[in-house]
């Protein structure tokens, strides 16, 4: 009986070695090969993007690297308290802990991880983070190989400067810097307790996000500390009375920075950005971009809960270019941050509406002749198209109004009007004129239709505007940089980049078409800016897509040039339950250009629009461009001084209508 | 029989008993030494060296690696754009620098050394001297962006914070003008119509030259330097019948089909067409009606 029993046993014993065996020599197949140091895996510069006024916006990869004696003695006993209490006793693995997971885990308990440090920083440095048992054993074959190799000290610095500790913190140093505002050397019990406690989960215990679960979570770890001797009962009295005080919240990036490293990586390849260690300085306003991150979120909240429900969240962006540089100063391409995200600010080029407006109406008068104060008709009119359809446009209100002034007709935005004077110009020559604006997404034969003058065709916010932008220059156009200046690791520029305006427009028309967009902002349909309390000098056009799926506002003034676009990503109408009515450009994007501009001048302040020499404001009747005795009975017009616009008789003169009360948006 | 089987339970006994042993012995062995572990990380740090570089970390480390060779690359493109920047030294080599490298940015001397190189009466193209002055003595320009392409060149003159001191855009036509000036060109004077109401043998542009006020002809000098070149060499010279910017095509014919073509201001063509009274109002109304069409 004996004996058998002793072959059975020796039996399974053999199997259990033979397949240990077998398995190990398979195993090592595929493991890594561990370098002579592990600083050469560990150690990386990061690419860090800095904003205009020089502080750190984002860091990509990297780590700073300091050595173990510099890293405070409290953290490295808060360390192992909270993650590997018999460091120093085991050989890479704590076979205790490990069968205890395992029995846990074939129960079916809660997965247990048994994982040392060293095993950590293993998983860290080679494997993915899926769990699979052939992972395990072989995290488990290069920790004992790394405990064969290196000394614990080395190991537990290599561990201290690779783990990570949430956003961009990788590293005991980059934390403590970002958490603290001090060195790792620097770090009081608490903090090193907190921060010991963070690498459990970055994410659930970031004390930013989740102070509380941060706050637990750095009490437990103080505890394990006295209990495994790293604290004395008095200092971990005195650990625990005490609180932690956090330094600014740690850099995160924003949509902004997604956009300057996509443009980084066009230049330089997408190695270079993510491990180059480049310093990367941009054009970017923090305080702007926190302002327009703020109000996107807030006005795309609110106008979302008037909304009819569509089950898609509503969307919003918004980009902001400095005037007198083309220096683009905040981007926010969604209502809510997501890394890597799909920026709407930049890649979304949805249909403009009647934003496309001012370079029709600009093309005609550099092209036909015609002045602010000329007279067309707003009546119905079919054009023939090339494919031999017939189309009609119909104006926003579905009403006509007759003959009125082409400024007039620009502050109601007529769509009659606009396809009109497209038709005249042709499609071919707007899109070209709009080129020579900066707008680089159209093209001349694709959107060279006639429904280009109602802007059926896409452009993004930031090209949008950019383009307004040389309105309020006087015609200079700058194209939009993001990127100032780029310095590799040992400082050398490697590309600078300086504001540079070419000017391609004549500024007295320029001045003419400006003052055309601030009667839309006076007394058009973006009066609603007005209505919000924005009362500084300002120009833009309102644009709102066919079946309102999408409301634009872009706007400008002496400063800042801004677009505001509000939409879902796939094309669902945007409809106001009570009363139930289509969000246009006035409702959708002019609230949140407002809200933005009224927090922005403070940083930005406008003056007024300075008219060229050659120019003279009238006051013309809006219906017959004639003059009207009082300013309160017109609108104000920009001419050329060689242009008098007549008198209307005097029984005329009597019936001027006051200012236009339209509401129609478009 | 029985003696036999005694002996054999008693050596299975000790066997099990020896093999308990040896097991016993290992399991504490392995617990307190951890033998097996030790074992196996031995032979993996022995046969290490045999195994490839696999992992998140080592691939990070390769990505590292064709970072610095892609900035490397940058660098060197770098260095070496700033190395033939260095050496730019006219007009032309400037555009076509530009034209391939984009945008551009000259220290100011740089700059100037390049815009005294043109005919002075061709620099307010550019800048108005005067206002070069003033820049100069309130040392305002720190640097000069250049930009453009074939049908537009921009020149920017940058302040201290990078605020536009002044700037210039040239068309096309007057690119073509900067960079054709005093250039050996395919054109037969004698045979092009822009040229046939103006066109004067060797001997009778001498003639006209020689009546020239001292004054102008030594401007002439200074801005036709093939007349002190390669006066020999002239067969003909060409007036055109068409302006330029302001200016007068003058083409100077070396040979049947080869010409030298400056741009001259209009005084400079009508103190030369002077003597010939009626070529002179001829030239003078012919102007006059193009600045009116113009208009």
């Amino acid at each position: 009986m004996r004996q058998r029993l002793l072959f059975i046993l020796l039996t399974i014993l053999t199997a259990i070695l033979l397949i240990a065996g077998i398995g190990f020599f398979v195993l090592i197949e595929d493991l890594p090969h561990i370098p002579d140091d592990l600083r050469n895996l560990v150690y990386s510069q990061p690419t860090e993007i800095y904003a205009a006024d020089g502080s750190l916006v984002h860091r990509l990869g990297g780590r700073t690297y300091v050595p173990l004696s510099q890293i405070n003695p409290n953290f490295q006993h808060a360390l192992l308290a909270a993650e590997d209490g018999e460091f120093h006793a085991h050989h890479g693995i704590d076979k205790i802990a490990m069968m205890r997971a395992v029995v846990f885990t074939l129960m079916g308990r809660r997965l247990q991880s048994g994982s040392t440090l060293t095993q950590q920083l293993v998983k860290n440095l080679f494997f993915s983070f899926q769990r699979l048992w052939s992972r395990k054993f072989r995290e488990i074959l290069i920790s004992l190989q790394i405990e064969s190799t290196f000394s614990k000290e080395q190991i537990l610095e290599a561990y201290c400067n690779l783990v990570w500790f949430g956003g961009t913190a990788y590293g005991i140093q980059d934390a403590a810097q970002q958490f603290f505002g001090k060195s790792a050397g620097d770090l009081t019990i608490p903090e090193a307790a907190m921060l010991a406690g963070i690498v459990n989960s970055p994410i659930y215990l970031n004390p930013y996000s989740h102070y509380e679960n941060a706050l637990k979570r750095q009490r437990l770890v103080l505890r394990r500390m006295k209990s495994k001797g790293f604290l004395e009962e008095a200092a971990y009295n005195l650990a625990m009375a005490d609180s932690v005080r956090l330094t600014g919240r740690p850099a995160y990036g924003n949509d902004f920075a997604d956009y300057v490293i996509s443009e980084a990586e066009k230049r330089y390849g997408h190695e270079a950005v993510y491990y180059g260690g480049l310093k990367i300085h941009t054009t970017l306003d923090p305080q702007l971009q926190a302002i327009a991150e703020e109000v996107v979120a807030q006005g795309v909240a609110q106008l979302e809960a008037t909304l009819d429900f569509t089950g898609a969240p509503l969307q919003g962006a918004i980009a902001a270019v400095s005037v007198p540089t083309g220096e683009v100063r905040a981007l926010v391409g969604a209502r809510k941050y997501v890394p890597g995200g799909f920026n709407r600010a930049v890649n979304s080029n949805r249909h403009v509406g009647s934003g496309i407006k001012p370079f029709v109406y600009f093309a005609a008068l550099e092209n036909l002749g015609v002045t602010p104060i000329s007279i067309v008709n707003d009546t119905t009119v079919t054009f023939r198209l090339p494919t031999r359809q017939r189309w009609s446009p119909r104006n926003f209100d579905r009403r006509h109004r007759g003959r009125l002034t082409l400024k007039s007709a620009l502050m109601q935005s007529i769509n009659v009007i606009s396809a009109q004077l497209t038709e005249q110009l042709t499609p071919r020559r707007v899109i070209e004129t709009c080129q020579r604006f900066g707008v680089s997404s159209l093209d001349t034969r694709k959107d060279a239709l006639l429904s280009f003058s109602l802007g059926s065709a896409g452009i993004s916010p930031l090209e949008m505007a950019a383009a307004y932008a040389v309105f309020a220059n006087n015609g200079v156009y700058f194209k939009p940089i993001t990127i100032k200046r780029v310095e590799d690791l040992n400082g050398v520029i490697l590309d600078r980049a300086y504001a540079f305006g070419d000017t391609r427009f004549d500024p007295k028309l320029i001045y003419q078409m400006l003052n055309m967009m601030q009667g839309v902002v006076e007394g058009g349909t973006a009066r609603v800016i007005r209505a919000m309390g924005f009362e500084a000098p300002a120009a833009g056009k309102t644009g709102t897509s066919t079946e309102f799926t999408d409301a634009w506002f872009t706007g400008f003034t002496t400063a800042l040039s801004v677009s505001a676009w509000v939409g879902y990503d796939r094309d669902y109408q945007m409809y106001t339950r009570k009363p139930r009515r289509g969000v246009d450009g006035a409702r959708g994007g002019a609230p949140i250009w407002t809200e933005f501009m009224k927090r922005a001048q403070t940083f930005y302040p406008p003056h007024e629009f300075e008219m060229p020499a050659g120019l003279k404001i009238w006051y013309v009747d809006p219906r017959t461009g004639m003059q009207v005795p009082d300013p309160q009975f017109g609108i104000p017009v920009a001419l050329p001084d060689n242009l008098v616009p007549g008198f209307a008789p005097f029984w005329e003169r009597q019936e001027a209508a006051p200012k236009s009360d339209s509401t129609e948006t478009g | 029989m029985s003696a036999l089987l005694a002996t054999y339970q008693k050596v299975v006994r000790r066997q099990y008993f020896l093999i308990c042993l040896i097991l016993g012995l290992v399991l504490i062995g392995e617990m307190a030494f951890d033998i097996v572990e030790r074992a196996m990380g031995r032979y993996l740090v022995w046969q290490n060296a045999g195994r490839e570089k696999i992992g998140r970390s080592w691939e990070q480390a390769q990505q590292r690696g064709t970072a610095g060779v892609q900035l490397e690359s940058v660098t060197r493109e770098r260095r070496r754009q700033a190395l033939e920047l260095e050496s730019i030294s006219n007009f032309e080599e400037l555009v076509q620098y530009v034209e391939t490298n984009q945008q551009t940015i000259l220290p100011p001397a740089q700059f100037l050394q390049i815009y005294h190189q043109l005919p002075y009466f061709l620099q307010p193209l550019l800048f108005n001297p005067d206002s070069l002055v003033a820049d100069a003595r309130l040392q305002r320009v720190t640097n000069v962006v250049v930009d453009g392409n074939r049908s537009r060149f921009n020149v920017v003159m940058l302040g201290s914070n990078n605020q536009t001191v002044r700037r210039a855009s040239l068309s096309i036509e007057q690119m073509n003008l900067l960079i054709n000036y005093g250039k050996e060109r395919n054109l037969n004077v004698r045979s092009e119509s822009r040229f046939a109401n103006y066109f004067f043998s060797a001997g009778e542009f001498w003639d006209l030259y020689e009546s020239l006020h001292p004054l102008r002809r030594r401007q002439f000098i200074q801005e036709v330097p093939l007349l002190t070149e390669s006066a020999g060499e002239i067969t003909g010279v060409g007036i055109s019948n068409q302006y330029t910017n302001e200016f007068v095509e003058v083409a100077f014919a070396v040979s049947g089909i080869r010409a030298y073509v400056y741009y001259l201001p209009e005084d400079y063509v009508m103190d030369l067409l002077s003597p010939d009274r009626e070529k002179a109002y001829e030239f003078y109304r012919l102007r006059r009606q193009q600045i009116f069409d113009n208009r």
